[in-house]
């Protein structure tokens, strides 16, 4: 029986998969073999402006599952019913308490924040030998004066990522298994957890870590065997020409060959399920080196790629081969420039696509719909008038489904290839991409109208009279997140089902 | 009981057919007519849909209850005394049942509330 699943998420790239990822099992898609999911960022840019968003969105989802649910782990229905949680949530056996790290869904980095030949030499000892020679000889060493100087390969400054050199992450990652973070990681690693490591092929921090992460958790004899799944994810976007940058989006393809040929000889067998993805970049992003700027907007393959973990997660155990590595690869319908829910396979549309409906259906009702209704008994049943706003849960709510998950979805529909699931703007009968709820009216009196104000005060009234009599007072919050699920069920009856494509 | 209510706020009427039969029917069917109303508001149309629930609809179905206990008073006590005209007793008889049906409805209320679920928090 598998225990807790282990996801690294290495560079930016991670860091924006694991944020897709979060917003899926916050709309509540089913895992099946799993009590605890930790996500753990692995990325050497303090500031990049990606893992921040993904770190902000993995905290408010915690504090939403534990107000909500507790610890309990038996809770596997309905919105945030996945127990996402930070790698020191967990409490292996540490010789003392100096080994604990520190409560957050990223490792953090001593030592990174100086530029990649100080890394090698803090004391400055190679200056003038041999070995100085040999490394001037292998990295660009622009002299200092020089208008590129502080964007070659030695003098980069290590705090802000790799920018693309994966020949560098190498070097530093070689060193991640000194750490303490990481110490604490492969003593938290159970014999029946699994790992699930995301990386990109073309950056530098994913391509480089990756490989090495597989190296040193394999080094450890009792994870030796735990099953490893991974998700590498191939260009999907390019990046604008600039000749200061040390990112250059021409070198993607080259990079992807190299490290696939890397991949092929060296990680065949040990890694148990290899998902791939790509998709022709359409889109130029802004040439950011990483740091605050480094703020890409969400994209379908990442959304897609956290639909690889969920895969993982859910297949028995039984399901792997020893030493053997199955691939995966996804693809939809239909070629399309927007894509939406009739693009895809009935599969993803039941297992992934019905729960985001469904949390999209709860997000506009609770943010545009619920506070108007503060006239009305369930609302005054749950005390929301003061509570939301003014209660932590309710906080993280409102955070999360208004700054994560609606700008996660208008970022997917704002990039190239556009995902329009949803028109999120519209009115809820409006609110699926090609499915109308039709309105019914008779000489203008409206027989049905669909999802109307009314529909929802009845509805919710009647689901909080119910749940009332299972869930206790003390645990209104608990109450307040069923609700939210079973009204956004009501939504999905009326709609009665998701569109396709004939 | 109702005659003791009566003539608690109205003082006691030297015609003993107030409190023979006055009394006892206006009493009794305000009563039962408040019950009445009530359990539709809570019970009935409470429980069923959020068609008639709110303070608006809890004032409205007060008022017609007060006019009601009002005629009820009024009309009953000229029709069992037989008295050509309305007489002030009467005037203060219908104005007391007012009041009466004004406590009923709003003891009821809160009774009756808690097992409503569109109308758990009217009138407060």
């Amino acid at each position: 029986m598998t225990k807790n699943i282990f996801v690294f998420g290495i560079g930016g790239t991670g860091a924006r998969i694991l944020r897709a990822l979060t917003m899926l099992l916050a709309s509540g898609v089913q895992l099946n073999e799993t009590n605890k999911i930790i996500p753990v960022i692995i990325d050497v840019d303090a500031e990049n402006a990606d893992t921040s968003r993904t770190l902000k969105a993995l905290e408010a989802y915690k504090i939403i599952r534990q107000r909500g649910y507790g610890e309990r782990e038996e809770i596997k229905e309905g919105f945030f019913n996945a127990n996402l949680n930070t790698l020191s949530s967990l409490s292996p056996e540490t010789d003392n308490s100096s080994d604990k790290v520190e409560d957050s869904f990223q490792l953090h980095f001593d030592n990174l924040e100086t530029t990649f030949i100080r890394y090698i030499d803090p004391h400055e000892e190679l200056v003038d030998t041999i070995n100085m020679d040999f490394l001037e000889a292998l990295y660009d060493n622009t002299p200092v004066g020089h208008e590129k100087y502080s964007y070659t390969e030695l003098n980069l400054r290590l705090d802000k990522g790799f920018k693309g050199n994966p020949n560098i992450g190498c070097v530093v990652f070689n060193n991640f298994s000194k750490t303490k973070e990481f110490q604490f990681v492969l003593k938290s690693i159970g014999k029946n957890d699994r790992i699930f490591i995301i990386s990109s092929i073309f950056g530098g921090t994913g391509s480089s870590g990756f490989p090495q992460l597989i190296r040193l958790l394999q080094e450890k004899g009792e994870i030796k065997n735990n099953i490893i799944g991974a998700l590498t994810i191939m260009p999907y976007f390019n990046v604008t020409d600039d000749k200061k940058s040390a990112i250059n989006s021409d070198l993607f393809n080259s990079k992807t060959e190299a490290a696939l040929s890397y991949y092929a000889d060296n990680l065949r067998g040990k890694v148990n399920c290899f998902y791939q993805l790509w998709d022709k970049p359409l889109k130029q992003y802004d040439n950011k080196e990483g740091g605050v700027e480094q703020k890409n907007n969400a994209h379908l393959i990442e959304m897609i790629g956290a639909t690889g973990i969920i895969d993982f997660i859910n297949k028995s155990d039984g399901s792997f081969k020893d030493k053997v590595t199955q691939y995966f690869d996804f693809g939809i319908k239909k070629e399309d420039a927007v894509i939406d829910v009739r693009h895809f396979h009935n599969v993803t549309r039941e297992t992934i696509l019905k729960p985001m409906t469904l949390f999209t259906y709860a997000m506009k009702v609770y943010l545009e719909k619920i506070p108007s209704f503060n006239k009305q008994s369930f609302y005054k049943e749950l005390e929301l008038g003061d509570k939301l706003t003014k209660d932590i849960f309710y906080q993280n709510l409102t955070a999360f489904f208004d700054v994560h998950y609606r700008s996660w979805l208008k970022e997917m529909i704002d990039n190239e290839r556009k995902f329009q699931p949803f028109n999120i703007d519209l009115d809820l009968n409006s609110m699926i991409r090609e499915k109308q709820i039709e309105v019914k009216k008779i000489f203008g009196i409206t027989k049905e109208g669909g999802i109307t104000e009314s529909f929802l005060i009845e509805k919710l009234g009647l689901i909080e009279d119910r749940l009332k009599k299972e869930i206790p007072d003390a645990e209104k919050e608990k109450r307040f997140l069923r609700i939210l699920t079973e009204i956004s069920n009501e939504c999905f009856i009326k709609l009665e089902q998701l569109p396709s494509i004939v | 009981m109702f005659k003791f209510l009566y003539e608690l706020l109205c003082g006691k009427n030297v015609d003993p057919t107030y409190a023979t039969d006055v009394y006892p029917f206006v009493g009794m069917f305000t009563l039962l007519t408040v019950l009445l109303f009530v359990a539709l508001f809570y019970v009935a149309l409470g429980r069923w849909k959020p068609v008639w629930y709110n303070l608006k609809h809890w004032f409205v179905t007060l008022i017609i209850l007060l006019v009601f206990g009002f005629f009820l008073a009024f009309t009953k006590s000229k029709e069992v005394t037989g008295e050509d005209t309305h007489t002030s007793f009467m005037w203060k008889l219908a104005f007391v049942n007012v009041l009466f049906t004004f406590i009923y409805f709003l003891v009821f209320s809160l009774l009756f509330k808690k097992i409503s679920i569109f109308a758990k928090h009217t009138p407060f």
